[in-house]
């Protein structure tokens, strides 16, 4: 078990890159990268004035390339988590008894939270109806000092162990990361799980966790728990959303599980050896999405991560305008991690190795590119559509033409079905028709793409604060099957 | 709970894979097996090729070709484009219809489990090619509708193991190799239709003592890839020809210009003719059925019917019927595969004792007839076209006495595919006749036509517009010569702009 205190917010070294010994989201780009940026923006400026035409059929040429690779690697993906799942299956049996004997491990469970007076009460029902032993769990609400409004509930609820608050002191950068930093810096325990102030995971999700802990290799740092949503049907935005959450979490994160690939984790649901999270120094505290950062990071450092079929159930945005701004930050923080990670880009292949370096560039740098480059080829794919413009094909030589028309007619395709595979995987098959809908969502994502991209450029470490909504009236899909 | 806890269909597979490089092995044996046996090339080959020449040369008839004709359906003509590109255009044809054969077969030897059942699966079928002459020459002729046997083959193969096991994998394997036989043709939406029909309903009402479960969705999944490629097929002729329908539309007026009686009567008549050894096969696979739901074999049975059905109604209109060839001697060979399988699930009811018997007299009689049939001159003589036709070397010299370098339209997709001439040198093919847009280059330069005899093969007599040229020619058109094979060669005496006035006498 690990004891005593750690430093996990405070400046170790003199590095402006990396000021808690590891490469972090302080800035945008490092040196090498802005001359790159510039000498690449130069010579395209240049090549433009020269010939642009030529210009524009090359860098097609490489996105239509880009694109193919992703569609291959979706596919690839797809196959292997339907072919061999390697997530972690546990029955009740398994729980019966603490693994090894003796007691449970011990827990600490951490709930930032900002501004989420509303939903604390059901956050805490949802925490008390955990089946863990209560003398071995401790429930950490790590509530921001200015919080007025969340503390002074969190108070009237008279929480009682092991139930605890955490009172984190206003302190810049005022992102998640940095909460949950100071809320792991003391205390002992074996394991530690972070969830949403929204989350309601399912009951044993500690048991099994705990258990599988035993059964995977010391190397194993982080157990990753499936999340989905508990409020699919309360708008078209939210069908489409679960049937995204459907296909990452059950399709794509077990498939790159199969290949043993670093795995970007979840804001949530991420369980950890409490001694691996303080050793790598937890979270980085500039990065807007520290759990894809963490992910890489425990990966590069020698540890892995496996999934755990325990389901998280989260709330769906329902509003456009939140969705919006939590997809831009999602978006902000790929692009964080993957500008942080390739600082050293002969580095990073040397420590992940040629084909986890791949499966980085695609999977982390490939989302945002597809998201940000989509409405250009939206916008062509219609023109050439409907409008029919001379000297389009000039830009479409036949090879280019062959792979651009396999992205356009079968890629987008493949992307949508695999949608509603998942949907069907996961149990949520009456969203299938919304999993098919996607192109109409991926639109969505273009924006948020665009808006985090945009944002990155001023207000880089600017935490985009998703809004959950109170839900009364809400039956858990479970509840629903129980019924 | 969890989603996948209630799923009654199963989203992972068990175990027992069969291991990957051994099966490459396998393949890459009779793949280059299959390239050292001879093969007879096919007039249907000959069309896909010009198809992929003009494709490469950027012509606009090959576009439209590609999509515009249910008798030469586009995956089989694109997967030729991708030999070609592997293989060069020489040994295209030639390596596409090995692979796709080696593939199809290592497909239906997975259809047995166990190495011995597949040995002896592999010798039933090495006699069954060997005598039965149909199903040998089908082998043997290069033809790259073949292609359309791999998806078939697949969806066969992966609908047995989701009879076995219910994976959700399978369903989807099954569902997407039945939306790549929609861009198979006509035999190929059939074959489509029977292996999804049959997944459908096995998802929704399983075999006794199998549990349907939460299968929300699944029936979504089984059709979209079907709906969509045959969507894409209708979007391409929009696209391509500014006709959605384009597609069907020979086969709209060729079901037009028969009376609605003489179609079943027809048909019938076709099938009573048609595959030997696939009713044989069928026969002995209904004798095999111990159990009245023994579902592959019913797959197998429902898939067959299918396609000898939409080709017997194909041939009935005088169309091609495109893979139904190599369709039909896979579903005979998948039927010997079946054969002393049982299915994982069914019901314990036994089919009448005298039945099989019976059936099984019946298959051997149909067996020995077949072996009695001398091989068919052309095992895919309904794609045969070239008889008779004139050289283009002989139509250019004729021409060339009088209107030197003048240039002939030809029309449709197997004309231009004869007088296949990419650079529109001599030849300038359409897909489709506009008279209008004909005479307007007429004005331009002296046009010849070229009007084949109206023996259905080139064209449907009734109904079309040529059947009429050949009757009874055109005011603007003038019969330079007529061959002994019945091919006749017009001119267009509409005199080209500038060069006369004849308009101002009006």
């Amino acid at each position: 078990m690990v004891q005593g205190r750690c430093n996990l917010t405070r400046p170790s070294t003199e590095d402006p890159y990396g000021p808690r010994g590891f490469p972090q989201a302080t800035r945008v780009l490092c040196t090498w990268q802005k001359r790159a940026l510039l000498g690449v923006l130069l010579l395209l400026a240049l090549w433009a004035l020269f010939g642009w035409r030529s210009e524009l059929l090359v860098l097609n040429a490489l996105c239509t390339v880009f694109y193919l690779a992703t569609t291959v690697y979706r596919v690839l993906l797809i196959d292997l988590s339907l072919r061999q799942a390697r997530e972690i299956r546990l029955t009740a049996a398994d729980l019966a008894a603490p693994p090894g004997g003796g007691e449970w491990p011990k827990y600490i469970v951490i709930l930032p939270m900002y501004h989420e007076g509303e939903v604390l009460p059901a956050l805490v029902e949802a925490m008390k109806a955990l089946d863990y032993p209560p003398e071995r769990l401790e429930v950490r609400l790590l509530i921001e000092a200015d919080d007025a409004e969340t503390l002074a509930v969190a108070r009237e609820l008279d929480l009682a162990p092991p139930f605890r608050i955490v009172t984190i002191p206003v302190s810049y950068p005022r992102t998640k990361p940095k909460a949950c930093n100071v809320g792991i810096e003391e205390g002992d325990a074996d394991y530690l799980v972070i969830y949403d102030a929204e989350d309601r995971p399912e009951p044993d999700q500690l048991k099994k966790a705990a258990v599988a802990f035993r059964r995977v290799p010391e190397q194993v740092a982080c157990i990753q728990g499936k999340l989905s949503f508990y409020n699919p049907n309360r708008n078209i935005l939210t069908r489409c959303f679960t049937a995204e959450y459907a296909t990452w979490f059950g399709l794509c994160l077990p498939g790159l599980d199969c290949l043993r690939a670093p795995i970007p984790l979840g804001g949530t649901s991420n369980h950890f050896r409490l001694r691996a999270l303080r050793e790598i120094g937890g979270w980085d505290e500039y990065n807007v999405t520290e759990d894809c950062d963490l992910g890489l990071r425990l990966f590069v450092r020698g540890w892995r991560t496996r999934i755990l079929d325990s389901t998280t159930w989260e709330q769906a945005c329902p509003d456009l305008g939140f969705w919006i701004r939590q997809r831009s930050r999602w978006v902000k923080g790929y692009v964080q991690t993957y500008l942080v990670h390739t600082r050293a880009l002969g580095g990073l292949t040397r420590r992940l190795g040629l084909v986890n370096s791949l499966h980085f560039h695609l999977l982390i740098g490939g989302s945002f590119l597809c998201q940000l480059m989509n409405p250009v080829y939206w916008i062509m794919a219609l023109l050439w559509l409907v409008f029919r413009p001379m000297g389009l094909e000039t830009f479409f030589p036949a090879p280019v033409f062959a792979m651009g028309a396999l992205c356009l007619f079968a890629g987008n395709f493949i992307f949508a079905y695999t949608s509603a595979i998942a949907c069907v995987q996961r149990g949520v098959g009456d969203l299938a028709k919304y999993g098919l809908a996607m192109p109409l969502y991926w639109v969505l994502h273009s924006i948020g793409a665009w808006k985090g991209f945009l944002q990155l450029l001023t207000r880089p470490h600017h935490w985009e604060k998703t809004k959950h909504f109170a839900e009364p009236g809400e039956v858990r899909p479970d509840a629903e099957g129980a019924a | 709970m969890t989603g996948t806890s209630e799923a009654a269909i199963v989203t992972e597979e068990g175990p027992g894979r069969n291991p990957v490089a051994l099966w490459a092995v396998v393949f890459v044996g009779l793949l280059l097996c299959r390239l050292w046996l001879p093969m007879r090339p096919t007039d249907t080959s000959l069309v896909h090729e010009a198809i992929v020449d003009s494709l490469v040369a950027g012509h606009n008839w090959g576009r439209q070709a590609l999509v515009g004709s249910l008798e030469y359906p586009p995956l089989p003509t694109l997967a030729l484009l991708l030999a070609r590109c592997l293989v060069g255009a020489r040994f295209a044809v030639r390596f596409l219809v090995a692979l796709s054969q080696a593939w199809a077969l290592c497909y239906l030897l997975r259809l047995r489990q166990g190495a011995w059942r597949r040995l002896a699966f592999a010798t039933l079928a090495g006699i069954f090619v060997l005598a039965l002459p149909d199903v040998r020459a089908a082998l043997g002729a290069g033809d790259v509708n073949w292609l359309t046997a791999v998806p078939f083959c697949a969806a066969l193969y992966h609908l047995q193991r989701w009879f076995r096991g219910r994976w959700l994998r399978d369903a989807v394997l099954t569902a997407v190799n039945g939306g790549l036989l929609a861009l198979c043709g006509l035999c190929g939406v059939a074959a489509a239709l029977g292996l999804l029909l049959i997944l459908v309903r096995d998802v929704h009402h399983p075999a006794r003592g199998v549990e349907t479960g939460d299968v929300r969705g699944v029936g979504l999944l089984v059709w979209a890839p079907f709906v969509y490629c045959l969507g894409l097929w209708f979007l391409w002729n929009w696209l391509i020809l500014g006709d959605a329908w384009f597609c069907a539309r020979t086969f709209w007026v060729a079901m037009q210009g028969l009376p609605v009686l003489s179609l079943p009567l027809r048909t019938a008549r076709v099938l009573a003719a048609g595959p030997v050894a696939f009713w044989a096969g069928a026969l002995l696979l209904a004798a095999a059925v111990r159990r009245t739901d023994w579902r592959p074999g019913q797959a197998v049975l429902a898939c067959g019917a299918a396609v000898v059905f939409s080709r017997a109604v194909a041939l009935t209109l005088s169309l091609f019927p495109g893979g139904g060839t190599p369709l039909l001697a896979c579903g005979a060979l998948s039927a010997l595969a079946m054969l002393p399988s049982r299915g994982a699930s069914g019901s314990a009811v036994a089919a009448p004792r005298w039945l099989r018997p019976v059936l099984l007299s019946a298959a051997c009689l149909l067996l020995a007839y077949d072996m009695t049939l001398a091989p068919p001159a052309d095992p895919v003589a309904e794609g045969a076209f070239r008889m008779g036709a004139p050289a283009a070397e002989t139509v250019t010299e004729l021409i060339d006495r009088h209107w030197p370098r003048s240039r002939t339209a030809v029309y449709g997709i197997r004309l231009p595919a004869l007088y296949h001439d990419p650079l529109e040198d001599r030849f300038v093919a359409r897909v489709d006749y506009h008279e209008d847009i004909f005479v307007a280059q007429a004005r331009d330069e002296v046009m010849h036509l070229l009007v084949p005899p109206p023996d259905q093969r080139f064209y449907l007599s009734p109904g079309s517009v040529f059947g009429e040229i050949y009757r009874h020619g055109r005011p603007h058109l003038i019969l330079e010569q007529e061959w002994a094979t019945g091919w006749q060669l017009w001119r267009c005496v509409i005199f080209p702009r500038n060069e006369s006035d004849l308009r101002g006498l009006e």
